[in-house]
């Protein structure tokens, strides 16, 4: 499931009409946050408030640099000569008789080479009131209060 | 429904290859591919340059109303170590000719969620229905540099953020 259906939206106005579409809330007696079934996430009903707009801010995660291991490991593997995998085997035969491991075979604790953990994508939805906005977070479900010209980028 | 938004890795102003949720290695050649080959070495004296890397936001299925306010920014610490660094430009529209020379752009890690890059200046939102399958925004260009006091080794990869807005 996208990160962008784990939740959608009603807005209900005086009228008692269901809104689900586009931006403008204002006059809405009533905005909710539904939860896609089996999220687990929380419902939030927003009441007694005059609300003004709403709109949803996605977060796209990319990443820059670094060394992709997997890869790199895959092309060594294919490019070695048969002289280098024969000496390599016979390396590891000679450390497995000793009890011990070599590089082939180690797992590199080195930070360097951790892969640093992926940030998720995301994203919250804005409900813009006259006094504040309340956004809330796709993930997880968290509602955060700010003030009514705040932005928030995560 | 919602829309949806690729992050294309630009080979001219209007091909590039989707890198959503992937990965973009700074090179001593001019490809994308995610590979060991073509690394960057660290220079004896000075600093090199990794060839140019042009990315852009491509819309693949249309919003209900729009998309607006795109932005681009790091997580504000640079990772990388000791010598090297990354650098940006925004580049409108218009695809530069890729190169390995200094760009002589702003440091990435001084974008940040509290002062991100705004990737709509030239070809500015909100984008609609009328963009579905086109290159939206600006394009944003980053190259690597590798200083002489950089250490050799391998670099954990640090994280790019876009961000828009959709209604």
């Amino acid at each position: 499931m996208k990160i962008q259906d784990r939740y959608t939206w009603e807005a209900e106005n005086g009228a008692g009409e269901i809104v689900n579409r586009g931006a403008d809330i204002n006059g809405a007696v009533r905005v909710s946050m539904i939860p896609a079934p089996g999220t687990g996430l929380p419902r939030h009903d927003f009441v007694g408030v005059k609300f003004v707009r709403r709109f949803a801010r996605n977060f796209i995660r990319y990443q820059i640099g670094g060394f992709d291991k997997d890869a790199y490991i895959k092309e060594v593997n294919e490019t070695m000569t048969p002289h280098r995998r024969a000496m390599r085997e016979y390396r590891d035969r000679l450390a497995a008789k000793n009890g011990d491991t070599y590089a082939s075979t180690k797992k590199s604790t080195s930070p360097a080479v951790a892969k640093k953990q992926q940030l998720q994508d995301e994203c919250v939805q804005c409900i813009v009131c006259d006094t504040f906005r309340a956004w809330i977070r796709y993930s997880d479900g968290v509602v955060l209060i700010t003030p009514p010209d705040s932005e928030i980028y995560l | 429904m919602a829309a949806t938004i690729l992050i294309h890795e630009m080979s001219d102003a209007t091909t590039g290859v989707d890198k959503t949720s992937g990965t973009v290695r700074f090179k001593s050649a001019d490809e994308n591919t995610v590979d060991s080959n073509n690394r960057l070495t660290v220079p004896g004296a000075g600093t090199i340059y990794s060839f140019t890397k042009q990315l852009r936001l491509r819309m693949t299925v249309a919003p209900d109303v729009d998309v607006s306010n795109p932005r681009a920014y790091s997580d504000g610490a640079n990772g990388f170590g000791t010598g090297i660094g990354v650098q940006y430009d925004n580049q409108g529209v218009t695809f530069a000719t890729q190169v390995n020379t200094d760009i002589a752009g702003a440091d990435f890690f001084t974008a940040t969620s509290g002062s991100p890059i705004d990737m709509d200046t030239v070809d500015t939102g909100p984008f609609t229905v009328s963009d579905l399958n086109t290159h939206i925004g600006d394009i944003l260009r980053l190259q690597m540099s590798v200083a002489s006091t950089a250490s050799n080794g391998q670099l954990t990869p640090e994280t790019l953020t876009f961000a828009y807005d959709e209604t």
